[in-house]
């Protein structure tokens, strides 16, 4: 079974929600949208207070090259545009509040069945720009332009991204169970874009052994391949990936398109299908519900702009043991300083945990065991540059790969010293862009 | 509670760790250790569990009046102190006057250790340093060996030490088979080849150890003994002996695969692995000494620093020429 | 007998005797002719190494000045008095500078700010800046865990209560900690005579504000309509007041409902409520 050669942890995996099917989350009578659920700038909102708005209207425009366009996720009022509101990525976000009328009635000429195959590059690409969709694995980065790559960097290879490897995470599993005509529908949408004899792999982790066998019936016979992957963190970063089914690496500063490769995620190929195909902009996504401290597990399909605490309440609620809400994975995701944060396109997953980990005694000084290095999937040396950041000679550490560290966290996983590692790695990053004197 | 009034913690990811700590580590080797004493008391009385014991509850007691002059949180308790606590005694003879192993353990765990700034800041094998000091300062009570079951703690030379002094006739009727069961004097922990092998066996189970270290420091003892005895095999032992005898195993195993004390990456450890091995041979058959494992390992500890650099050095040339 | 004795002094004292002749002719040989305005200058500075003039050490700020002839190039911690003393050596007049001194834009401490989530982790400003926007609800204030401290060579700043206190007695006014913090709440604002400046940062609306810090700054004016030299404004419901336009009448800190504005010379609050 393949994987990639360096590092790499084995967390448990903790997929309980495998077998859950996903369930619709009631519209709630209030959203907030976020107008900031992607890299790049915030859009810019082209609605007003009081606007009577429907299901699936452009409430905000895109802000610049690198940035998306935001979507009603429901119809009815506009309630108030908010300047200061608390975003799962810890700090905050201007939003667009719509106190929905329960009618979730679509704007004209959307949610409607497109005859795509006929249509040109431009306009696919065209209509994912305006449906918003982004990187939904979690980077958020618009689908549109990274579709779209420079035509000198010639793409003969797409990897559709089904590893899944954080633990708990089911989302893009459950989707490939469910959908997985939509998903290759979308697929070839996405590899339609490119040159004929473009090659179509679909790489899965052996973990999820049913999809797997869903995903190879259903490409009997079609160009595309499906390809299991050992189960092994970070599988699903993007260089893994392309190591593993490709054996191409990534140097510093190279993006997928340097090597010909382009990766997507299965949600994101799932909404450019519904863009594509039913000019449906991204105003839901699938998400795990997991973690030891809520009632109910569940794979959800929800409105963007839902509350966690709308979450909480559907699941029955969270125990008393509770002291973590993780967005995304957990060990690449955020932890949340309040339950009221709305639901965005990047979340893959909402965590409740009890994490005793933060009872454990404070960093101790590294004791050169040397584990750091052997499962950092990049092949840097965390412990130089936590050491280094530390004495604030954070202007070294590049020289060692700062920029290459996709702060996967499985240094700072195995190491026995208790040293945050990651967050060190981050504290050099800002130190180094920081205007000096 | 509800969501309204629940406070939540905000740290950084990752959120689970793998559950290794300091304290496991260090239990572990412990643990590994323990086959080392066994065969001690086994060889050399009960006196060998006191003279343990001693060394072990002295070092945490001096590893907590540090922590309590420094006003730090308790370290003494991380398992790090019982750890050097059990190797001190194990490079010791069992009949070490107690007030001695005492002193050990303040070389040890307060000059070597503590005084560089605590776990993970010391450059020199604590132990090691605790070994050369006490055999420096009390030379003829370190080298007073007992001899395997003897019933009132009957002291004669090593086979080292026979080798150094009297030639390679002194040693001519010793056994591979006892030299490698551990019945021949030395130091408690030193005699049984056997007993180290399982608790390194335990080691490289669990991940705890730098294999190239012990496997080039061998490797090079054996190639540079065997050239010498190659070239003259009436003057020289054979480089079996070489391996079985002294504190070679204990040293290679235990000593040089010290985490804090040895190199982080491939390149650095073989150097360092092979440096051990070549002085231990220097001085095994050329020097002062009969033993020179302890000396060469801590030689080398010293070159450390700059074979990290060195390695660091080259990654970073390596990635500039990409 | 004498012989011992005799052989190692003659000996070793011959070899000294050949070093030391060796080194006066290096010495001559290899002499750097030194700038003396350099060593002058150099003398008349303080001599502390803060990096507060934006150079590694005081020698290099010497020799740049010496250079350069920059009439712009003043030492913060010297002041105008050694300011001017340089300008003489060399020739020019240094430009006017005030001493200044480091103020907190923020005073909201445990007991009047209220607490969002509990931190765990390492314990720096920007650390926790990295990990979401700071444990107190209000995400303008100081967070509290002191990377200004670090910064400051002169150990004028201090965390008590949850935020940091500057001792004016120790500050020198070298700025270093202005850009050590990641919420910019700390200015240099100019010393005697000590004058009034508002200790809050917080661009949110008044209502907002009031709910999650009892002295906060609301923007509800009262202060600019009171104050007899117009020197304050009022701009994202936060009040600053001009450093310059500044009679220090008080009559500002007492209007104020909520004890935002304080001295320059410490953020003592002025009145109790």
């Amino acid at each position: 079974m393949r994987t990639f050669k360096k590092g790499g942890i084995h967390p448990p995996e903790n997929k309980i929600t495998a077998d859950i099917g996903i369930e619709i989350l009631p519209t709630p009578d209030i959203v907030t949208v976020l107008l900031s659920q992607h890299l790049g700038k915030p859009a810019k909102p082209v609605v007003k207070k009081k606007q009577k708005v429907k299901k699936g209207q452009l409430i905000a425009e895109a802000d610049g090259f690198i940035s998306a366009h935001i979507h009603a996720t429901t119809s009815g009022m506009i309630k108030s545009i908010d300047e200061r509101v608390s975003s799962p990525a810890g700090q905050f976000s201007q939003a667009v509040v719509i106190e929905s009328d329960g009618q979730e009635e679509w704007a004209d000429g959307l949610n409607i069945d497109i005859d795509y195959e006929s249509l040109s590059r431009e306009e696919k690409l065209r209509k994912i720009q305006d449906a918003g969709i982004v990187g939904m694995g979690g980077a958020g980065f618009p689908a549109h332009v990274k579709l779209n790559p420079p035509p000198e960097k010639k793409v003969d290879t797409f990897i559709l991204n089904g590893a899944e490897c954080e633990p708990f995470l089911t989302t893009d599993h459950r989707l490939m169970l469910e959908k997985p005509e939509e998903i290759l529908k979308g697929l070839d949408i996405a590899a339609s874009l490119f040159d004929k004899d473009i090659r179509v792999y679909i790489g899965i982790e052996a973990n999820k052994a049913d999809a797997i066998k869903i995903m190879e019936e259903r490409t009997q016979g079609t160009r595309f391949e499906v390809v299991p992957l050992k189960a092994k963190f970070p599988q699903g970063c993007e260089k893994q990936l392309i190591n593993t089914v490709t054996g191409r690496v990534l140097a510093e500063g190279q993006l997928p398109f340097d090597v010909g490769c382009l990766v997507h995620n299965v949600a994101t190929i799932y909404a450019i299908y519904e863009a594509v195909a039913k000019n449906k902009p991204l105003i839901e996504r699938v998400f795990t519900v997991s973690g030891m401290e809520i009632n109910s597990r569940k794979n959800l399909r929800a409105t963007l702009g839902t509350k966690i605490t709308d979450i909480v309440d559907y699941c029955g609620g969270v125990t008393d043991e509770i002291n973590q809400v993780i967005v995304g994975g957990p060990m690449m995701g955020k932890a949340q300083f309040t339950f009221d944060v709305p639901i965005t396109k990047t979340t893959s997953g909402i965590l409740f945990i009890n994490n005793r980990g933060l009872e454990r005694s404070r960093e101790r000084a590294c004791i050169r065991c040397g584990k750091c290095v052997e499962v950092c999937p990049q092949g840097l040396q965390p412990w130089i540059m936590t050491d280094l950041a530390r004495l604030n000679r954070s202007e070294l550490l590049p020289a060692y790969g700062l920029n290459d560290c996709m702060e996967c966290g499985s240094c700072t996983f195995v190491c026995p010293a208790n040293r945050d590692i990651v967050h060190w790695i981050k504290y050099a990053k800002v130190m180094n862009t920081r205007q000096k004197r | 509670m509800t969501t309204q009034t629940r406070q939540l913690t905000v740290s950084h990811a990752p959120f689970v760790r793998s559950g290794d700590s300091i304290e496991k580590v260090m239990y572990t080797v412990a643990l590994a250790l323990l086959p080392a004493i066994a065969a001690a008391i086994y060889y050399f009385g009960l006196r060998s569990l006191w003279v343990t014991l001693t060394s072990v509850i002295s070092c945490i007691v001096f590893e907590f009046l540090i922590n309590k002059i420094r006003k730090k949180d308790l370290t003494c308790f991380d398992g790090s102190a019982i750890v050097t606590g059990l190797l001190l005694s194990l490079n010791v003879p069992a009949g070490l006057p107690f007030w001695m192993v005492i002193f050990g353990s303040f070389a040890a765990i307060v000059i070597a250790k503590e005084l560089f700034g605590g776990l993970g800041y010391n450059i020199f094998n604590p132990v090691l340093v605790a070994r050369v000091f006490l055999l420096i300062s009390f030379p003829a009570e370190m080298t007073a060996w007992v001899v395997p079951h003897s019933v009132d703690m009957v002291t004669a030379a090593s086979p080292l030490g026979l080798l150094k002094t009297e030639g390679l006739s002194a040693i001519a009727n010793i056994s591979y088979w006892k030299l490698f069961m551990g019945e021949i004097g030395g130091s408690m922990g030193e005699t049984s080849a056997l007993a180290i092998l399982i608790g390194a066996l335990l080691l490289y189970a669990k991940g705890y150890i730098k294999l190239k270290i012990p496997l080039t420091f061998i490797a090079t003892t054996f190639l540079f003994t065997g050239l010498f005895y190659l070239i003259d095999p009436s003057k020289y032992a054979s480089p079996v002996f070489h391996l079985l005898s002294g504190g070679l195993m204990l040293g290679a195993f235990f000593m040089a695969t010290d985490w804090v004390t040895s190199p982080m990456l491939a390149r650095g450890q073989i150097i360092f692995g092979f440096g051990c091995g070549f002085l231990t041979g220097i001085i095994r058959l050329f020097g002062g000494y009969p033993e020179g494992v302890a000396f060469s390992i801590l030689i080398m500890n010293a070159l450390v620093p700059l074979l990290d650099k060195w390695d660091l050095n080259s990654i970073a040339k390596g990635r500039r020429a990409h | 007998m004498l012989e011992s004795i005799l052989i190692p002094i003659i000996s070793l004292g011959g070899i000294a005797f050949v070093l030391g002749l060796c080194i006066v002719f290096v010495s001559k040989k290899f002499y750097v002719q030194e700038d003396p305005l350099l060593s002058t200058v150099i003398d008349l500075l303080p001599g502390a190494n803060c990096g507060g003039c934006g150079y590694p050490s005081c020698s290099q700020f010497a020799a740049a000045l010496v250079e350069k002839k920059d009439p712009s190039m003043v030492c913060p911690f010297g002041g105008p008095e050694i300011a001017q003393k340089i300008g003489s050596v060399l020739g020019i007049q240094m430009s006017e500078t005030e001493p200044l001194v480091c103020t907190v834009r923020c005073h909201g401490t445990d007991n009047v700010a209220k607490v969002t989530a509990n931190y765990h982790g390492i314990k720096d400003c920007w650390t926790v800046k990295i990990a979401f926007h700071g444990t107190k609800i209000c995400p303008y204030g100081c967070l509290g865990l002191g990377s200004c401290i670090s910064a400051c060579d002169y150990g004028a700043l201090s965390l008590k209560d949850g935020i940091i206190n500057v001792n004016p007695d120790r500050c020198t006014g070298c700025g270093l900690c202005v850009d050590a913090c990641p919420q910019q709440v700390l200015e240099m604002q100019p010393r005697e005579p000590w004058k009034y400046y508002v200790a809050c940062s917080s661009k949110d609306k008044g209502a907002l504000t009031m709910k999650y810090c009892e002295v906060g700054c609301i923007g509800c004016k009262k202060c600019e309509k009171i104050c007899p030299t117009d020197a304050i404004k009022v701009e994202n419901f936060c009040a600053t007041i001009d450093q310059e336009k500044c009679s220090a009448c008080g009559l500002c800190a007492e209007v104020c409902p909520t004890n935002s504005i304080v001295l320059t010379k410490d953020s003592r609050i002025i009145k109790e409520s």
